[in-house]
């Protein structure tokens, strides 16, 4: 893409909104007439407002209509040709049509149920594997399979359910849920003390008063548990083959358990890396960093995206090889300008601990976004956002756990910094113990 | 000269397939889209007097947009200057490059589906009220508490991503 300089930008897109003043056109027509990359660029965004124009049936895209063809060229022919304009009149329609119901936004609801466990609050990109929901749709008892995508659900009890891609959840009733693959993110509010996620192998986690997040991993069936707010509790069910001791676990701390070995491990959460320059720490994943999104002029963002993720295979960066079953901590350093103006952004970040791999490459970004990306953050599949030639830049420490990174430019950029899992000394062993299951 | 009934189904697949790429061609050179559809209508009229003379050897693009063309001409003489964004000079600058357009409609069609899937909801939805529901700049603009000029940008850069977007699919499909 050829890049304009920011006033002449500035007028295309105002030009194209039909927002721009006389002057404003004037100036406009100035700048095209002088500069044919200003002409290149204006057809190449005009022919996407077209095309948006025409798939979407909309705004002043006509259907075409024809008058009675002359005789001396049409006089035996009348039929086809008013067929083929109400076949142009069809096509244009169908345009219309089915975008019309791809991007209804709001479906119809379909006939209400009793004993409405859950509405549908939000969903986004998703593919059901189960009966398809739609937003604002209730939902009753029963088992939600999802193959990918986001979707939010709003629990009569006032809980806030999150799922993110490939999951199965089984709703019994408002406080009791069961989660059987994938990730869930629970947020409970007071009145809903006491509601219950059961896991694989007998596991119970109880609310008491957080926001929470579980995962169960389709393979292994280990069951991670992390509490990002308040106090859970988490025990073993009366069924369970494997029985452990109740342990309570607050904000910042995760464990996982693992059903088949029949143990539990706490695992330790990082500690919030130092940041300096125009980088701003988030204690928590943003919901996108996709394109005109998270946006600020003025600083770039910092956050964790994963943390203790075990690599299933090796991983080769730009920066760095981490070996396969290594356990990581992943973080994004992310910048996106609040306009169309260039900014330029230099900041840095510090760990207390060397930093294993850098991914500042588009392809690799977008190819690592499943595995290593936070699963409740939506990332950017279109834009070039990896470190770009020319004014981008990275200087590491010479101990290599400091990365300083300059950004120029008003487009989204991300840089993910792969760190070891820092354990800090709280992983261990909870006590468990084994007994038979009663036959 | 007259058409047989085979050269005639030839010349309305024809037409019926260049439908999106004429009123790309339009929207392009005038820039407003009222005047758009007026010059639009007035095309596929004299295209279809025209058919007898249209030589199915030759590509038929080339000459539907060079009809569209003098169509925009005798616009540019009959209407008020206000009803126009360009100069002569830049218009017949945006006509040339549109000319010199060659790439397959339906692979590119495809290949904006496909981009828009990968925008985020909010902006599939700001596309949606848009140009579905053609709901106005301002209108938009006003119920998001956004000056007109700071959606502008924004349905600028949702463009220049779609654009970027298509131009790379079609460069792979070209490479393949």
């Amino acid at each position: 893409m050829s890049r304009l300089d920011v006033e002449s930008d500035r007028l295309m897109a105002s030009c194209l909104a039909g927002v721009a003043l006389p002057d404003e056109v004037a100036e406009l027509n100035v700048r095209m007439a002088a500069d044919t990359s200003l002409v290149d660029e204006y057809v190449r965004l005009m022919r996407i407002e077209a095309a948006l124009q025409w798939q979407h049936g909309g705004l002043a895209v006509p259907a075409m209509t024809l008058p009675a063809p002359r005789a001396s060229l049409w006089q035996s022919r009348r039929v086809p040709i008013l067929a083929t304009a109400a076949l142009i009149t069809l096509l244009v329609m169908a345009w219309f049509v089915l975008w019309s119901r791809e991007s209804a936004s709001v479906a119809p609801m379909k006939p209400s149920r009793p004993q409405m466990l859950a509405t549908l609050t939000s969903a986004e990109n998703v593919s059901w594997r189960s009966e398809p929901f739609y937003e604002g749709q209730d939902v009753a008892a029963g088992t939600i399979r999802m193959a990918s995508g986001f979707a939010g659900f709003l629990l009569t009890s006032g809980t806030q359910v999150g799922l993110a891609g490939a999951t199965e959840i089984h709703l019994k009733d408002s406080m009791h849920v069961g989660l059987t693959q994938g990730r869930a993110r629970f947020t409970c509010p007071p009145d809903a003390r006491g509601f219950t996620v059961l896991g694989p192998g007998g596991l119970v986690v109880v609310d008491l008063g957080t926001q929470f997040e579980m995962a169960v991993d389709e393979h292994s069936g280990r069951v991670r548990v992390h509490v990002t707010q308040g106090l859970v509790q988490v025990r073993t069910s009366e069924q369970a083959i494997v029985a452990i001791e109740p342990l309570d676990l607050t904000a910042d701390q995760m464990l996982e358990y693992d059903p088949i070995a029949g143990h539990v491990v706490r695992l330790g959460v990082p500690v919030a890396p130092r940041v300096s320059g125009a980088v701003t720490w988030l204690d928590d994943p943003p919901a996108s960093v996709q394109n005109d999104r998270l946006t600020d002029d003025t600083t770039m963002f910092a956050f964790l995206e994963r943390a203790a993720v075990k690599l299933d295979s090796d991983l080769v960066t730009p920066h760095g090889k981490v070996a396969a079953g290594t356990l990581v901590d992943v973080y994004l350093l992310h910048k996106d300008a609040t306009g169309l103006e260039d900014v330029e952004l230099e900041g840095a970040i510090q760990f207390d601990r060397p930093i294993l791999a850098a991914i500042d490459d588009t392809a690799l970004l977008g190819r690592t976004d499943p595995t290593l990306g936070s699963p409740y953050t939506r990332y950017d599949t279109l834009s070039i956002r990896g470190l770009e030639s020319g004014a981008d830049r990275i200087d590491w420490s010479p101990e290599r756990n400091a990365v300083s990174v300059r950004w120029v430019g008003y487009g989204p950029d991300d840089l993910r910094l792969i760190v070891a899992h820092q354990t800090s000394g709280t992983t261990v062993q909870v006590q468990t113990n084994s007994r038979e299951r009663s036959k | 000269m007259s058409l047989n009934p085979n050269d005639l189904e030839r010349f309305v697949q024809l037409l019926t397939d260049h439908q999106s790429r004429l009123w790309a061609f339009i929207l392009a050179v005038v820039g407003k889209a009222d005047l758009a559809q007026e010059i639009f209508q007035e095309t596929n009229l004299v295209l279809w007097r025209k058919a007898g003379q249209y030589d199915p050897s030759r590509p038929f693009g080339p000459w539907a947009k060079a009809i569209a063309r003098h169509q925009i001409l005798a616009a540019r003489e009959r209407v008020s200057r206000d009803r126009l964004i360009f100069d002569a000079d830049v218009m017949d600058r945006i006509a040339s490059r549109c000319m010199d357009e060659s790439e397959p409609n339906d692979a590119r069609q495809l290949a904006l589906v496909d981009c828009i899937t990968k925008l985020s909801a909010d902006h599939r939805a700001l596309l949606d009220r848009r140009y579905r529901a053609q709901q106005s700049v301002q209108c938009l603009a006003a119920e998001s508490n956004r000056s007109p000029r700071g959606l502008a940008v924004t349905l600028h850069r949702i463009r220049r991503l779609l654009a970027d977007c298509i131009d790379t699919k079609l460069a792979r499909g070209a490479d393949a």
